[in-house]
């Protein structure tokens, strides 16, 4: 099939359901159709091939999905090899030319495109890229799992992928200095195992959902500069809050389980059989109903009777047929208890010596099947009022006879049970006692039941005495002002005298607007030498006063105006580059603080999932952290200096820094002292 | 409290609209409590509710209104107070208490403790069985079977299971010596009750018809009977039965028979002497005088008697066989009676009495068995009985497309006043009270009495605590209406659906809604189930919905409550004329708002109704409908009503039908509700009315100062002041009245010395010195019950 050893090797290949050929060559890969024109050529260099995806061994298409750079073509090419006789080999041919390429692709891409990395954890491509040397290894055998084991790659959700190659001794860890867990997980117990995949897991939640936390652990343990533990350790509570929003389990839906699936599953299942409710399709043709698990699971909490149905004779018959003889039985059709049910269907209906063995007949008499408890509180009972009176002995109208719908009834009977199991299925676990308070129970406040809030007389205010100190002084205090009155000092006549003095002036108030603004004197008055007469020289004079004074004024307030305003002006933004780097190193400094003084202070629990320190472990730590501390303020100098050479105001980097540096330095003295000490 | 207490004063009856929700109940107990406890002439109180749970709810108001007198040191001796209710819900026996039917539990309950039962068990120890409780009742003294206090329904029968004593019994033999009794309306207005458990109320007893818009109701139903085929079939049965039996008692102890023949030879009175509590078989009414009256001497013989039921029975069997409508007068129907079988109307008059005699002569057991046949000869009786007000229709078809006969006899009262004329006419005051009893003036005419006092109490709010909207379109402008000719159309459907998610998406905790009926309501929830809707409002709220069994409504009723309470929320479908919407509350978080799905109207093609619309246009001159309407918006008004509890408590009140918007509907309503409808929200589209209703759940989620001081509480202080002014008042009125009339003073009835606690509107001049020298301590403290007037 494929020519041995030529630099161009052809496959047949489908791509999207079309045959064709593909073509490999040491550099490209190319696709043509056999039949000119049915679908467009696909020409890819390899150097572009960043992932290459597998269909699992033994499943029915051997198919092989590589994906490119930058998403281009969009969801990759998926290759699905049609020769049936040498299929398999044909993929693993083709997978052998681009592992290179692809482990060489991957380890720049690693880093900064993670999302990318999401689809790798159900790869089994068979490379295993070796972080350090990009050296090619041979596919590893049965397994067929990947070890991407990319030096930058240090994605949490490979664990599993690492746990099965350190487990078969295939791979060996990477560079030590990753200190990958999953790498000693050999000695590990499985259980141990078992608890740091699920933290894995949950580390890989966490991040994914707080995007600053995946940034900076992208700079800082995928960068290296401290080990996934450490960057962990401290951050317990999120992992928790994490695990007990999964540990909640969703109630039960609602809705109400009917035959109109498609109502809402059709939106929300979309071609994954798996999650969706169970759709119905019908296209002229037999009816396509998918089975969820969700599905199986309301369906049985619903009917009880099915699922006495499905432990009896599902061993015997398979699955599917139990299912497909349900939704055709007319056990189903009750079930349903639409009150739409077509003659016709009633007819076709076969019959099941499974399902009509369950059959009963509904639920439609006046009286209901179910025998109902006698404890309903007084205040409910409906019973009682009907039967005080005696039976009615008067037939009432048509339109008033409840239950007249028979076929309504059992529908009626669903709603109330479907909403009573919902309301109990919440509280399962709840004190029983709770539920059942029969007649002669505590729980009835006969006077509650009566009670009316409004005719409460008015309550005393619940006030809460502050507990001032010194409180006496400040009453004596208080005392003394009371007494002394709004002007403290004064004799009543006299406050009096000021008022009434007050009052007459506000009364005889009149606005004398001369002696505020001056009015303009008028140039007709200057003498004809143009110096001003004698007579108006005054008013001129005392008017040109009065503005230089204003004018003085005008010019004093605007400067402390633009002053005052300085510090809020806006200034051009730092450039994107700068901007980053300070970013980044401020998130470094921030944690190092964080791990230093984490180190330092007595720790307020040792049973932290990750807290294994012992007080040497800290010491280390602290030691290292501030280590890392004394590195940041040349990391300032050097964002300062970047600055200046790229022409932006250094100063402002310099402020902007400050806190950062300051909060460093307070560290770092007090670890000098510490050593000191020591 | 001032118009209740001018009523007591007068001896006359009076119609009082009180809100609901806002403390009527103890606003009458606490007057009438005073009063009695004032005048030393021991009135009784025999106050009626409708439901049991309301029965329950005024003992307990009662019981904390007694707690709260003797905490303020009245000293009301041996105050006793007890509610009434039936055997199926006081029974102890551990056996006949499982019984779910009133019926049978009663029938049990005969035949373990009639009279000829424990006489023989007494006399032959395990010969017979005999309910323990019953028997232990005898070890205690007449008149003195329970301690004296106030006792809810369950603390009776609490105090019956230590003591061991019958609950039931008790309360009946205790009857004459209570104060208070609270029982339901049925024992005093069913004659068949009515005379075995009211006879021995004293006529200066005080009548409180509680929640009584429903009176007139009541009233026609406890004179109506409806007989089918069924039933006669089985009264056939039990005749057959009883002749047996008779034949049997011959042989062997014909010497009974001999006896009751002569005992009936003097007249039913008598007769009636040797039993005991049996209110089992008790006869419709029948005049005294007709009492003292010799029975028939065809009927007196026993095997007379039972042929003569057997013909009855045989006649109206073949009556039934008519397929088409008949509507005739109740003497035109025992001429036709008399033609064919020759039965005679005196005879048939006796019929119920005299069966009663013959069950007890033989000692029948398992009573209810023979319950058709004693429906059968009540019917025969009240026939024979009534001439005026009544009518019997024959339908042969259920519905009118029905092709299948199924034929009912309806014997059917038309005027209401029939069954309450001898309650106004025993009792000297009569209180009739509702909170929606709108327009007052139509019940004194239907029930023909004349009120001394009239009045509707608005209600004294400080904040806008419930929002009334009519809604009158869909969101798609499509008018929506219950009316008939378009309740099924898809379009009304859906958008009364739609008001339904929208309601449930926007309101917290507990919504309910009101159908007018429950066809209506069965064929709209499946079609709303088909159409998608009910899943939209199930991932909002849970549903629950009433069905016809009581029982099964109640734990539905309950799970709702708890729905409501845990925060889940949930919806309340129910029927306006059901069970639910009597005697329920929906307060505070049970209900934040009450949707009315259309107008209750009644079901117009019912010739039942027909004939009482007619009745009412040609006796009372009341326009059908005039009657129609009020009889629907009253029926409206209960419901909506059902979520206000005090004023703390708020609540969307909607409408949905465009003939609310109507002015003539909504002049109907009460005029408390009435007055919040503002023309702006009397017609409003779905979309429209959501959006305000945001807005109001809003605003009155706010925190609010809620107490009522000086608004709807008065302190001590406040109602001096108010006496004091009104006293001004009615002083200055006096000397007027004096100046006017000389001798204007006579005729003047009021409260010598009023008791102090009321606002007293016209004390008499010359009695305002006494008023203040009357006024001892505890009176005084009285003074801060809560005063809604």
């Amino acid at each position: 099939m494929a020519g041995e050893t030529s630099s161009v090797r052809r496959f047949d290949v489908d791509f999207k359901k079309t045959p064709g050929t593909l073509s490999v060559t040491s550099t490209h890969i190319a696709w043509v159709p056999k039949e000119a024109g049915a679908m467009d050529r696909q020409n890819q260099a390899m150097e572009r091939a960043i992932n290459m995806l597998a269909s699992k061994a033994g499943s029915k298409a051997v198919s092989l999905k590589v994906l490119f750079r930058d998403d281009i073509p969009s969801g990759g090419l998926h290759l699905t090899f049609s020769n049936l006789s040498t299929r398999e080999e044909d993929r693993k041919a083709v997978q052998d030319i681009l592992i290179p390429f692809v482990a060489a692709n991957k380890n720049p891409q690693g880093a900064s495109n993670p999302t990318s990395n999401a689809v790798s954890s159900s790869s089994s491509a068979n490379a295993n890229g070796s972080s350090s040397t990009n050296q090619i290894v041979p596919p590893s055998t049965s397994a067929a799992q990947a070890v991407l084991q990319a030096k930058g790659k240090r994605k949490l959700d490979d664990v599993a992928a690492e746990d099965v190659a350190g487990g078969s001794g295939i791979a060996s860890p990477g560079t030590p200095g990753t200190s990958s867990p999953g790498g000693g997980g050999t000695t590990l117990s499985p259980a141990a195992r078992a608890q740091r995949k699920r933290e894995y897991k949950l580390r890989q939640k966490v991040l994914e959902k707080n995007p600053t936390l995946r940034m900076l652990h992208r700079e800082l343990v995928i960068g290296k500069q401290i080990t996934e533990e450490e960057f962990w350790d401290g951050r317990e509570a999120l992992i928790q809050a994490e695990e007990m929003a999964y540990a909640q389990k969703p109630g039960r839906a609602s809705r109400l389980l009917d035959d109109r699936f498609d109502l809402d599953a059709g939106r929300k299942g979309k071609g994954t059989g798996g999650t969706g409710v169970g759709i119905k399709q019908n296209d002229n043709g037999p009816i396509i109903l998918k089975l969820s698990k969700e599905l199986t699971r309301e369906i049985f909490e619903e009917f009880p009777v099915v699922q006495d149905a499905y432990a009896k004779y599902v061993p015997g018959i398979s699955e599917t047929e139990f299912w497909s003889r349900y939704f055709t039985s007319q056990l189903w059709e009750r079930h349903r208890a639409s009150v739409r049910k077509s003659a016709v269907d009633e007819s076709t209906r076969k019959k099941d010596d499974i399902f009509d063995q369950y059959l009963e007949e509904p639920d439609w008499n006046i009286q209901p099947r179910q025998t109902l408890p006698d404890d309903v509180e007084r205040f409910l009972d409906l019973a009682a009022t009907e039967e005080d009176h005696g039976e009615s002995i008067t037939v009432r109208d048509v339109t008033m006879q409840a239950g007249r719908e028979r076929s309504a009834l059992p529908l009626i009977r669903r709603f109330n049970d479907h909403s009573k199991k919902l309301l109990r299925a919440n509280d399962a676990n709840r004190d029983q006692s709770m539920l059942t308070d029969s007649l002669y129970g505590s729980g009835i406040d006969l006077y509650n039941e009566i009670d009316l809030a409004d005719l409460h007389g008015p309550a005393q205010d619940n006030t809460i005495t502050l507990d001032v100190q010194e409180a006496g002084d400040m009453a004596d205090k208080h005392g003394q002002e009371g007494a002394g009155g709004v002007l403290p000092g004064k004799s009543d006549e006299e406050i009096r005298s000021i008022a009434s003095k007050s009052t007459a002036i506000l009364s005889n108030f009149e606005p004398d607007f001369q002696a505020v603004c001056l009015p303009n004197p008028g140039f007709h008055l200057l003498n004809p030498d143009g110096t001003p007469s004698e007579q108006v020289n005054p008013a001129h004079e005392a008017f040109s006063e009065q503005r230089d004074a204003q004018a003085a004024a005008y010019y004093v307030i605007k400067d402390l105006h633009t002053r005052a305003n300085a510090e809020v002006a806006i200034n051009s933004p730092f450039p994107e580059q700068l901007h980053e780097q300070m970013r980044s190193c401020h998130n470094a400094a921030t944690e190092f603080l964080r791990q230093y003084w984490s180190a330092i202070l007595p720790s307020q629990s040792q049973s932290g999932t990750l807290g294994h320190s012992s007080v040497q472990a800290k010491e280390n730590k602290a030691i290292k952290m501030a280590g890392y501390l004394k590195l940041t303020e040349n990391k300032v100098k050097a964002i300062i200096e970047t600055s200046v050479i790229m022409g932006f105001d250094p100063e402002r980097v310099r402020k902007a820094m400050a806190p950062t540096v300051g909060a460093v330095k307070v560290a770092l003295a007090r670890e000098a002292k510490r050593r000191k000490k020591a | 409290m001032a118009d209740l207490k001018t009523t007591l004063d007068a001896g006359g009856h009076c119609v009082l609209e009180m809100p609901s929700g806002t403390g009527k109940t103890v606003s009458l107990l606490s007057l009438i409590v005073s009063y009695m406890q004032f005048y030393p002439t021991k009135r009784k109180l025999i106050y009626c509710s409708r439901t049991v749970p309301e029965i329950e709810k005024a003992l307990a108001e009662l019981k904390r209104l007694m707690e709260y007198r003797a905490e303020m040191g009245a000293n009301d001796g041996d105050f006793r107070g007890l509610g009434l209710t039936s055997r199926r819900n006081l029974c102890l026996h551990p056996e006949v208490s499982k019984e779910k039917k009133g019926k049978v539990v009663d029938s049990r309950c005969r035949d373990l403790t009639s009279a000829f039962a424990c006489e023989k068990g007494r006399a032959n120890p395990g010969s017979v069985p005999l309910c323990s409780y019953h028997e232990e009742l005898n070890n205690y003294e007449t008149g003195n079977l329970i301690p004296p206090g106030i006792y809810t329904i369950d603390d009776v029968k609490k105090y019956g299971k230590e003591k061991g004593v019958c609950p039931y019994f008790t309360i009946r033999r205790m009857l004459p010596f209570l104060d208070v009794v609270i029982y339901s309306f049925h024992y005093l207005l069913d004659p068949k009750v009515a005379e075995q458990v009211s006879a021995e109320m004293s006529k200066e007893s005080i009548v409180v018809f509680d929640e009584a818009h429903n009176i007139d109701n009541v009233c026609i139903e406890s004179l109506s009977i409806d007989l089918t085929r069924p039933m006669l079939d089985s009264a056939a049965r039990s005749v057959n039965k009883i002749s047996d039996k008779i034949a049997e008692i011959k042989e062997t102890d014909s010497q009974k028979l001999e006896d009751e023949y002569k005992k009936l030879v003097e007249g039913l009175q008598e007769a009636n002497e040797a039993r005991e509590d049996e209110d089992m078989m008790v006869s419709p009414v029948l005049s005294k005088d007709m009492l003292d009256e010799a029975v028939p001497g065809n009927i007196r013989k026993a095997e007379h008697f039972i042929a003569f039921l057997k013909r009855f029975i045989e006649y109206l069997k073949t009556r039934m066989r008519v397929l088409h409508v008949v509507a005739e007068t109740p003497q035109s129907f025992l001429a036709h009676l008399k033609e064919i079988t020759y039965i005679e109307k005196r005879p048939l008059k006796f019929a119920a009495e005299r069966l009663t005699s013959l069950v007890r002569t033989l000692e029948l057991t398992n009573i209810d068995e023979h319950y058709s046949l004693q429906k059968v000869a009540s019917f025969g009786t009240l026939v024979a009985t009534y001439e005026k007000g009544f009518l019997l229709i024959l339908e042969p078809y259920e519905t009118e497309h029905a092709t299948v006969p199924n034929p009912i006899f309806h014997f059917t009262c038309l005027d209401p006043s029939l069954a309450i004329a001898p309650v106004f006419e025993r009792f000297s005051s009569v209180v009739i009270t509702s909170g929606t009893i709108s327009p007052l003036d139509m019940y004194p005419k239907i029930l023909q009495f004349r009120p001394v006092t009239e009045q509707s109490y608005p209600m004294t709010l400080t904040r806008n605590a419930f929002l009334p909207m009519v809604i009158t379109r869909g969101s798609d402008q499509v008018p929506i209406s219950s009316r008939f000719e378009v309740r099924n159309d898809p379009a009304v459907v859906r958008n009364f659906g739609s008001i339904l998610i929208d309601m449930a998406k926007t309101v917290p905790d507990g919504v309910v809604a009101f159908f007018p009926s429950y066809l209506y309501m069965e064929s709209i929830v499946s079609a709303w189930y088909d159409m998608g809707i009910l899943s939209e409002v199930w991932k909002h709220k849970l549903l629950f919905v009433e069905t016809p069994d009581a029982m099964e409504t109640s734990i539905a009723l309950r799970n709702y409550r708890e729905a409501c309470n845990n925060g889940r929320g949930a919806v309340m479908l129910s029927v306006a004329r059901g069970k639910v919407s009597e005697g329920i509350d929906f307060d505070h978080n049970y209900g934040r708002a009450v949707i009315m799905f259309g107008i209750p109207y009644q079901y117009t093609e019912s010739r039942i109704l027909k004939a009482r619309l007619e009745f009412l246009r040609d006796n009372h001159r009341i326009r059908e409908n005039d009657y129609l309407t009020f009889d629907a918006m009253r029926h409206a008004a209960q419901c909506v009503g059902r979520v206000l509890r005090g004023k703390t408590d708020w609540g969307l009140m909607v409408f949905a039908d465009k003939r609310f918007a109507r002015q003539d509907k909504r002049a109907k309503l009460p005029k408390w509700i009435n007055a919040y409808i503002t023309e702006a929200h009397s017609n409003l589209s779905t979309d429209v009315s959501i959006a305000l209703a945001k807005k109001f759940i809003r605003q009155i989620s706010q925190p609010f100062d809620h107490t009522q001081t000086g608004i709807s509480l008065w302190t001590l202080e406040d109602i001096e002041k108010r006496q004091l002014q009104d006293k001004l008042e009615a002083e200055q009125a006096e000397i007027e009245l004096k100046k006017s009339m000389a001798n204007g003073n006579g005729n003047m009835r009021n409260g010598h010395g009023g008791d102090g606690q009321d606002l007293d509107m016209e004390v008499d001049a010359d009695f305002v010195m006494d008023d203040y020298n009357q006024l001892d301590d505890d009176q005084l403290a009285m003074l801060d019950i809560p005063d809604e007037l």
